[in-house]
C-alpha cells in the first residue's frame, strides 16, 4: 500500500518548520518513527538551548552529541561552536588548522559575532549527514527546525553569504549547501500549523515568502490537532447538564476548523496558480495529549490516522 | 480565592516599577505583557511597555508599529491610566544605539555602510536583540512611568544575557577587540600586508577559510564599532543593577506541556541563581474551567453515550495532562522559591489574539486566573 508519508520520506533531508508551540518537535519526532518503521535509518537532528527530542524518548539530554536512542533513530542537538568546528573539520577537511587557531577562547568569540555563521554551519551539517557522512549512511535526515521566521533566514542565508564578499571554500561549500537545498528530490519542507484562523493567515504568508525568496522546497502543510467530527444531530439536552460545556467546545472548534481548512484551501489554490506548485494538506487527529516518553504504538497509531484533505 | 489573587495582581502592578516577563516561545509572553499593561492603565498608572521581537499582529492589535520608539497607545475602551508602547524591531533599536554612542554623525554613517554592520544589524537574531535593555534604561532615567514592563525575547538564555550581556562582555574579555583593531590599526599604516604578520596564525588561519576581503570588513566593523560596543556594556550593567531592585518583579510565564513546563523549570533555577526577585509563575492555555469540570464529570460518568465518546475522550486526556503539567511546575516552583510564589492557572482564548477586544479579554482570564492548589 502506497502511504500517505512515502514520498516525503523518500527525501535525503526533510526539514519541519511552523509557529512556536505548534507540535513541530512532535511531528518530526512521529516522522522519524515512521520512517524508521519503513526500514530507514533515520537521524533526527534539532539546534535548540535545551533538547526537546531527547525526553520524548525517555532520555536525558544529549546535546551535541549523536545518539542511537531507538533502533535505527540517531538523535543530536546541534549548537553552533561544536557545529563551526566540525564544520571546519570534517566538512572543509582543515583539522590541524582548527586545533591551532579556532580553539582559542577569542577565537571562538570571533566566531559568534560572524553573522550568519550559526546558520550556514547547521546548514552544512544537515547536508553533511545527508551526503557526506560516510561513517553513519543515513537514508533520511529530519531536521526539528526553527519556528518560521527564524527559519525563513535559515533558508535565506546561503545566498546571503554568497552575496557577502566572502571567498575560498566557504564560498564553495555554501553552493553545495544551496544547490542540495534546492533540490526537490532531496530536500523539503513540511510547515505544521493548526486549523484556526489566524494560524492559518500566517502559515499561508510564511508559504508565499518561503517560495519567493529562497531556494528551499515546500512539500506540504501538516495541520496537527484536529478535532473528532461532531456527530450528526447532536441534541445537547439528550445528555447531563455538566456535560453540556463539553458540547458546546465541540461543536465551535468543529465549525471554526471547518473555515479555516477552506481559508487554507482557498490560500493554497492562490499559491498553486502563482507559483505553479501543488502544497497537499495532510491533517492529523487532536489526540489531546502524548506523555513521555511518547510510546511507539501511540505515535504510529496516530499518524496512520491522518488524512490528505 | 479568586479574589486574593485580583488583590495580588493590583499590589504587584502598584508596587512594582518594572515587571518582567519571561518564558520560552509560544507560551503567550507578549501577550501577557501587554495585559499588564493594560491592567495597569485600568488602575491608573502611567505604564510604559516595551516588547522585543512581538509578533505583528500583537503590534496591530495595539496598534503601534514596530520600530524603536515608544508610542501612547490609543486604547478604544476608556482607562484612568494610560500606557505608552514600544514594539521593538530590532534593527531599528541598534541604529539608535550606534547615533547614540558613535563618537560622531560621520562615524556613525560609516557604521551604517559598513556591510557586516547591514547584515548584523537585520539578519542576525540572538544577543544583539537585548540591545533594546537600552531603551529600558532611558525609560527608567526619565521617571516618566509609574510601571515598566518589559517583555523579554523567548529564549530560556534571556535571564543569563539579563545578568550579563554577554556577548559583548565575552567579546571585550577575550581580547577579541584588541587582537582584531591593533593589527588593523598597524595595517592601515604599513599597508594591508601587515594584518597577516600582526594577526599571525590566527588571522592567516581564519583567512583562508573566509577570504581576505570579509576579515577587511569585519575588521573596519570592529574599529567603528569599539565605541558603540563600549557604551552597550555600561547601559548592560546599569539595566542589570536595576533589575535586581526589590521594586523589580519578575513573571514567568509557562503553559502546560512538557516542553514549557521544562524550559520553566530552567528558567527558574536561572531566577534562582541570579536571585532575580519572582513574583509569580504564569501557566496559560488551561482549558476553560467550565470545559475541566466537564471532563471530570466525563470521567465520573459510566460513559456510555459512544457517539460522543471521541470528543470526550480528547477533552478528558488534555485535561489531566495539564493537570501533571501544572503540578510538575508548582512543585519546582516551590522547592526553590517556597510556598511565597503562586501558581496562577489561566484559561486558553479561543482565538489568538488579534485585537485590543481580545486582549482584554485576555486581562479578564488574567483576573479570573485560579491559584493552583495541588
Amino acid at each position: 500500500m502506497q502511504d500517505l508519508f512515502s514520498e516525503l520520506l523518500n527525501k535525503r533531508l526533510v526539514m519541519v518548520t511552523g509557529k512556536g508551540g505548534i507540535g513541530k518537535t512532535l511531528t518530526s519526532f512521529a516522522l522519524a518513527q515512521k520512517a524508521s518503521a519503513m526500514g530507514k535509518r533515520v537521524c533526527l537532528v534539532e539546534s535548540s538551548a535545551h533538547d526537546q527530542l531527547a525526553p520524548l524518548f525517555g532520555s536525558e539530554p544529549i546535546g551535541h552529541n549523536l545518539r542511537e536512542l531507538r533502533p535505527g533513530i540517531y538523535v543530536i542537538n546541534l549548537n553552533p561552536q561544536d557545529n563551526f568546528r566540525d564544520f571546519v573539520i570534517k566538512h572543509l577537511g582543515f583539522a590541524t588548522l582548527f586545533q591551532k587557531v579556532f580553539t582559542r577562547p577569542m577565537v571562538r568569540s570571533f566566531i559568534q559575532m560572524m553573522p550568519g555563521i550559526a546558520e550556514l554551519t547547521l546548514l552544512g551539517r544537515l547536508y553533511y549527514f545527508s551526503e557526506l557522512d560516510v561513517e553513519d549512511r543515513f537514508d533520511l535526515v529530519i531536521l526539528d527546525g526553527f519556528a518560521s521566521g527564524h527559519f525563513h533566514s535559515l533558508m535565506k542565508t546561503p545566498d546571503a553569504v554568497m552575496h557577502s564578499g566572502m571567498m575560498g571554500p566557504v564560498i564553495e561549500e555554501t553552493k553545495r549547501v544551496r544547490d542540495f537545498i534546492a533540490d526537490p528530490q532531496k530536500t523539503a519542507v513540511v510547515l505544521v500549523a493548526v486549523a484556526e484562523d489566524l494560524v492559518v493567515s500566517e502559515a499561508l504568508d510564511f508559504v508565499g515568502k518561503l517560495q519567493a525568496e529562497t531556494p528551499a522546497q515546500l512539500a506540504g502543510v501538516m495541520l496537527n490537532r484536529s478535532f473528532p467530527p461532531l456527530p450528526g444531530n447532536l441534541n445537547p439536552e439528550a445528555y447531563p447538564a455538566n456535560l453540556v460545556p463539553g458540547l458546546e467546545y465541540w461543536r465551535e472548534r468543529a465549525a471554526s476548523e471547518q473555515a479555516a481548512i477552506t481559508r487554507l484551501q482557498d490560500g493554497l489554490a492562490e499559491f498553486r496558480s502563482k507559483f505553479n506548485k501543488d502544497l497537499p494538506v495532510y491533517q492529523f487527529p487532536e489526540f489531546g495529549a502524548f506523555s513521555e516518553p511518547v510510546p511507539k504504538d501511540e505515535l504510529l497509531a496516530w499518524m496512520q490516522a491522518a488524512v490528505r484533505v | 480565592m479568586t479574589t486574593v489573587d485580583q488583590e495580588g495582581l493590583e499590589s504587584w502592578l502598584r508596587k512594582s516599577r518594572i515587571l518582567v516577563t519571561v518564558g520560552s516561545g509560544g507560551v503567550g509572553k507578549t501577550t501577557t505583557s501587554i495585559a499588564l499593561a493594560l491592567l495597569g492603565a485600568k488602575l491608573g498608572l502611567r505604564v510604559g511597555l516595551l516588547s522585543i521581537d512581538p509578533a505583528k499582529r500583537l503590534a496591530d492589535a495595539l496598534g503601534i508599529p514596530l520600530g524603536s520608539e515608544l508610542s501612547p497607545v490609543r486604547l478604544q475602551r476608556q482607562v484612568p491610566g494610560h500606557v505608552e508602547a514600544a514594539m521593538l524591531d530590532q534593527k531599528a533599536v541598534f541604529d539608535d544605539m550606534v547615533r547614540r554612542f558613535a563618537p560622531s554623525t560621520k562615524a556613525a554613517d560609516r557604521i551604517f555602510n559598513n556591510s557586516i554592520y547591514k547584515e548584523v544589524s537585520t539578519n542576525l537574531g540572538g544577543p544583539l536583540e537585548y540591545m533594546a535593555l537600552a531603551k529600558l534604561e532611558t525609560m527608567l532615567s526619565q521617571g516618566r512611568y509609574d510601571l515598566i514592563v518589559l517583555d523579554t525575547p523567548p529564549d530560556t538564555h534571556a535571564l543569563d544575557f539579563l545578568a550579563r550581556p554577554n556577548i559583548l562582555h565575552g567579546f571585550i574579555e577575550n581580547g577579541v577587540m584588541s587582537w582584531m583593531i591593533k593589527p588593523f590599526h598597524l595595517a592601515q599604516k604599513l599597508g594591508a600586508g601587515a594584518i597577516f604578520k600582526a594577526g599571525g596564525k590566527v588571522m592567516a588561519g581564519i583567512s583562508s577559510i573566509t577570504g581576505m576581503k570579509m576579515l577587511k570588513l569585519l575588521a573596519e566593523f570592529l574599529v567603528l564599532m569599539e565605541e558603540v560596543i563600549v557604551g552597550f556594556n555600561r547601559v548592560g550593567r546599569e539595566v542589570s543593577v536595576a533589575l535586581k531592585r526589590n521594586s523589580t518583579g519578575f513573571v514567568l510565564v509557562s503553559a502546560p506541556t512538557d516542553n514549557a513546563v521544562r524550559s520553566a523549570a530552567y528558567l527558574l533555577q536561572e531566577l534562582k541563581t541570579n536571585q532575580y526577585p519572582l513574583l509569580t509563575v504564569i501557566m496559560n492555555r488551561n482549558l476553560p474551567f467550565a470545559l475541566q469540570e466537564a471532563a471530570e464529570a466525563w470521567n465520573q460518568s459510566d460513559r456510555h453515550w459512544t457517539e460522543i465518546r471521541p470528543g470526550f475522550e480528547v477533552i478528558s486526556r488534555r485535561h489531566r495532562y495539564a493537570a501533571t503539567q501544572a503540578g510538575k511546575l508548582a512543585a519546582q516552583a516551590q522547592q526553590l522559591f517556597g510556598k511565597s510564589v503562586p501558581l496562577l492557572l489561566l484559561e486558553e482564548q479561543r482565538q489568538m489574539i488579534h485585537s485590543e477586544e481580545s486582549l482584554w479579554q485576555f486581562t479578564d482570564a488574567l483576573l479570573k486566573a485560579r491559584q493552583y492548589q495541588g
